[in-house]
């Protein structure tokens, strides 16, 4: 347990490191270098918020599918009803008759981002608790039926079409931006810090939550459901719990998201969104809350390097072969490595360290007798 | 205390669960009409609703059968089903339209027939080449690669079809603007008689190969029971790409015979498929008569809630009710027969 | 209804299974301190009646009273949180955990910190983890796996995940504690192991309720015995008393290891 934590730390001082070096670079720009010009355009602020923001998601996402085993394929729900929650309260506040002085305060957006992850968190928990009795394809079907449920009251203005609220297709546009007092979190390198900062502290509380009593319980129900209960551990509400947390999480992605677009439209929280999250997830490794930026990067990196390494291969590509090329690899990826690629690659790891170890053992063994 | 009333409860329980799809569906109709009253609609319009509705249940009672094929043999969720219902009418399309590489135009039917038959070859690929190599994997891995199969067949289509939609035209009389007839006042697409011709034999054959046939029996053992059916000498893994092959076939062939009423376009398969799957989950995803009048009826109730409220609400409809039937667990109790799954 | 004299009160359990009776209507009573032992040829009913009263399985009909209070219906966490512990006939610890946080899973309903303090590693959570870590090891320590504290439970023996289970069990603290067939698939030196931890639970005043095959160990540790057949009570009494119970020796007969005796 005690080396857990410390590879854990170890892990973080180099996240922090590297997250700072980065800062360093865009805020400085040493004899004009950035981030953009360091890696070929492979990596922008633009892509490394879009990290942060999936980070947050899927470290909640985890906690769900990776420790307590339960699938959900409707999380991009939770992350829209944030991104959307903020933009309503924010940029359409005066159509609710939230009274100007109150709506254009700084500290209004904060307040609205905090109400929003407990008001989706609350919803996430209601519907967990009978949905996730469930277990496996039906546990997986019914969130997936939530996230279209979802989708479609976003799409359909919450059926109230008198109000606009959610602006149908075309969303909601001109979200303010975050301030702190008089200080406007923008440019995007300050909105990078911030998002990373928030990410960061995310993290630490997955880490932490996974060395509870409530992750032992989520790992325990996962490992053995009947078990976990005869001890005490009330695992409906247990699931429950988390649920609500990462949709909580998912909420404040969103709003983040929502501030950092300044326009969300609610094709961005459909079911494919979804998917790509459990895909980031499951790349990432489930069972690990490093997973989530490490899956992530890969992925949103996948992505970025498919586009540009095929216009390079077969100019008259346009961005379809791209899709064709991340369901190839997709695949491939999950056949070689179906613990996604943290754990896969610890296990890898740990197997050839004990193959090193018996080899040497062997040799040892060996060698006074003159055996090669 | 408690013996009398628990008896009592379990037996209303065990009789509710038997009719369960028809009280559901029946409540819910009553909702429906109910909704529909400030309409002020008569018997005429409701019996349209009915047969419109009857045309999508049974393309999603053929997807949902695609669903149940793969799910009894493998134990897998296969997203993949999507993509077998979009390739059926774009490649119909293409071979009516440009025939097949440098050949003529081909006519309809030899075009639906290869469409068909391509199909099939792609479902048995993606058995063979990315499922069995994973079929050691849980089952969220499988269902992450048939996802990651739909990706790339649906990009393979947006790379050859483009984004548009295209005209499919109707069976009948080779219009795309496919003639109706009134019949006792009602408005019938000829199109219609097509898909419920299609869907009605496609069952009667299916019934045919399960019942009749060695190899619907062999796969029906492996439905009941892997270990033993691979005992008695049954290859497993054979029927699995066979039931992937038997879904494609049921896909592809739903796509078809809908695509002259609608536009196919490159990414028309997940709705389909995600209706499909509710059919499909209505019978435990085990059960094919349940699944198939799980698709009708859904067709119906889903037009008649489309009629009575906002259009954009349409899609609302299967998955309240999907999440309505998964919470309230009726296929419990339906299952009590040999014909559960344990998916491994 | 006053303090009762018995700790476990069972009266007219039954269950049913579709048509089949798995468990016909039976009672018995369990005092305070004792070791009590159901045994039964297989397929008796007697690791229904541990699901039944553990919660994992709803009765068909009649009642279970733990110190007079009525279990029907709460769920299997209510019920351990009553104080009653149960461990499993096939074997079920949690194989992905450490053997330690096996035992730590144990006492979560020693816990009390919310997920606030969880999330934010406040000192009360840390204290309290500090807490249940130390506890677990003591447990460990007791049934001889401390050394083992850092593996995962799937890389210890079965006999040992049997131990195991006994700790995790153990380390709620139970009044009662249900054990499912402890001696099943244990090696002779293990029985004997065995055999001297189920006397220190005694001696700690825990009641025992001992499903078990292996009837030297019955006979040796049970102060009572009753005997299940075709999910009837056939005959209940002290070890010595069952043993030349007529009706027992029938159900029993041809099954080697009572003959054996």
């Amino acid at each position: 347990m005690k080396h857990k934590i410390s590879i854990d730390t170890q892990a973080f001082g180099v996240g922090i490191l590297l997250f700072g070096a980065i800062a360093w670079l865009e805020f400085v720009k040493p004899s004009g270098y950035s981030l953009a010009s360091l890696t070929g355009g492979l990596l922008t602020l633009d892509m490394l918020i879009r990290v942060g923001l999936f980070t947050i998601v899927l470290v909640g996402l985890n906690l769900v599918m990776g420790y307590a085993g339960q699938v959900s394929l409707g999380q991009a729900a939770f992350y829209g009803m944030g991104a959307f929650f903020s933009a309503i309260l924010t940029a359409r506040a005066s159509v609710l008759g939230i009274p100007p002085a109150l709506a254009q305060a700084w500290w209004w957006a904060w307040v609205v981002m905090l109400a929003g992850m407990c008001f989706v968190g609350g919803i996430a928990y209601l519907v967990g608790l009978p949905v996730l009795r469930l277990r496996g394809h039906y546990l997986a079907m019914a969130t997936l039926g939530i996230g279209v449920v979802v989708y479609v009251l976003l799409k359909e203005n919450l059926g109230l079409a008198h109000l606009n609220l959610t602006g149908g297709f075309d969303g909601v546009a001109a979200i303010p931006r975050l301030r702190l007092g008089e200080w406007t979190i923008w440019p995007v390198e300050r909105y990078f810090v911030l998002v990373w900062i928030v990410a960061m502290g995310v993290i630490w509380v997955g880490l932490n939550i996974v060395n509870s009593r409530y992750g032992r319980s989520l790992r325990a129900l996962h490992s053995n459901q009947s078990a976990a209960e005869s001890v005490g551990v009330a695992v409906h509400r247990a699931k429950a719990q988390i649920f609500a947390l990462s949709a909580a999480l998912a909420s404040l992605a969103g709003s983040l998201y929502a501030h950092f677009q300044s326009a969300v439209i609610p094709a961005t929280f459909g079911f494919g969104e979804s998917l790509e999250l459990v895909v980031m997830s499951s790349v990432g490794g489930l069972a690990s809350i490093w997973g989530a930026p490490l899956g992530t990067l890969a992925i949103l990196l996948l992505r970025e390097i498919l586009r540009t390494q095929l216009r390079v291969i077969l100019p008259s590509a346009k961005g379809e072969v791209e899709a064709v090329a991340f369901g190839l690899l997709l695949i491939v990826i999950m056949i070689f490595m179906p613990e996604g690629l943290t754990t896969g690659t610890l296990k890898r790891y740990r197997q050839w360290r004990a193959h090193r170890q018996l080899k040497k053992e062997l040799s040892e063994l060996l060698e006074p007798l003159g055996v090669k | 205390m408690g013996v009398m009333k628990i008896e009592w409860l379990d037996k209303l329980g065990k009789r509710v669960a038997t009719y369960w799809l028809g009280i559901v569906a029946f409540l819910m109709l009553l909702g429906l009409i109910a909704l529909g009253s400030r309409y002020n609609f008569g018997v005429v319009e409701y019996a349209q609703f009915v047969l419109d509705g009857l045309r999508a249940g049974a393309i999603y009672a053929l997807v949902a059968l695609g669903f149940v094929t793969v799910y009894r043999v493998t134990g897998v969720i296969n997203f993949a089903q999507g993509a077998f219902i979009m390739l059926g009418p774009m490649m119909t399309i293409s071979f009516y339209e440009q025939g097949w590489f440098g050949t003529p135009a081909l006519d309809l039917f030899t075009g639906a027939l290869l469409a068909i038959g391509i199909t099939t070859l792609i479902g048995v690929l993606v058995e063979r080449l990315a499922l069995y190599p994973a079929r050691r994997t849980l089952p969220l891995t499988k269902v992450i690669i048939t996802i990651g199969a739909y990706l790339a067949l649906q990009g393979a289509a947006l790379l050859i079809w483009g984004p548009q939609g295209h005209v499919l035209p109707a069976f009948t009389t080779l219009t795309p603007a496919d003639q109706s007839f009134r019949f006792a006042g009602l408005l019938v697409k000829a199109q219609s008689l097509w898909i419920w011709g299609t869907t009605a034999l496609a069952l009667a054959l299916l019934a045919l190969f399960f019942e009749r046939t060695i190899l619907g029996k062999a796969m029906r053992a492996c439905a009941v029971n892997r270990m033993a059916a691979q005992l008695m000498g049954i290859r497993v893994d054979m029927m699995a790409t066979l039931s992937f092959a038997m879904a494609a076939i049921l896909g592809s062939l739903g796509g078809i015979v809908l695509g002259p009423v609608t536009r196919p376009t490159y990414d028309m398969g997940l709705d389909l498929a995600l209706k499909g799957f509710v059919a499909a989950i209505m019978g435990g995803l085990v059960n094919f008569p349940v699944a198939v009048v799980g698709g009708v009826l859904l067709g119906v109730l889903e037009n008649f809630w489309a009629g009575v409220t906002q259009a954009g609400f349409k899609d609302l409809f299967a998955f309240v009710v999907l999440i309505v039937i998964l919470v309230l667990q009726p296929y419990r109790f339906m299952m009590d027969s040999p014909t559960e799954v344990e998916p491994t | 209804m006053a303090q009762p004299s018995n700790l476990l009160q069972v009266s007219k359990l039954r269950k049913e299974f579709g048509g089949v009776v798995a468990l016909h209507n039976v009672s018995f009573e369990v005092m305070r301190g004792e070791v009590f032992a159901i045994i039964g040829p297989n397929g008796a009913g007697k690791t229904t009646l541990f699901n039944l009263i553990s919660g994992a399985l709803p009765a068909t009909a009649g009642d279970v009273y733990f110190k007079g209070r009525r279990l029907n219906l709460l769920s299997p966490h209510q019920i351990a949180a009553q104080g009653i512990a149960r461990t499993f006939q096939t074997v079920q610890t949690f194989s992905q955990l450490t053997v330690l946080e096996n035992v730590m899973v144990g006492r979560h309903l020693k816990l009390s910190y919310s997920l606030w303090h969880a999330a934010l590693r406040l000192p009360r959570a840390r204290a309290e983890e500090q807490r249940v870590r130390a506890d677990a090891l003591a447990y460990l320590e007791m049934v001889g796996l401390s050394e083992r504290a850092d593996e995962a439970a799937a890389a210890l023996s079965f006999g040992q995940q049997r131990i195991l289970e006994v700790a995790r069990a153990l380390a709620l603290e139970p009044e009662l504690i249900l054990l499912d067939e402890p001696g099943a698939g244990l090696t002779q030196n293990e029985v004997a192991e065995l055999d001297r931890l189920i006397q220190r639970l005694r001696e700690r005043g825990i009641t025992i309720l001992l499903v078990e095959h292996n009837m030297e160990l019955v006979m040796g540790i049970a102060d009572r015995v009753i005997v299940l057949d075709y999910g009837r009570k056939i005959a209940e009494g002290t070890p010595l008393q069952v043993q030349h119970n007529e009706q027992v020796i029938a159900a029993y007969l041809g099954e080697e290891k009572f003959t054996a005796m």
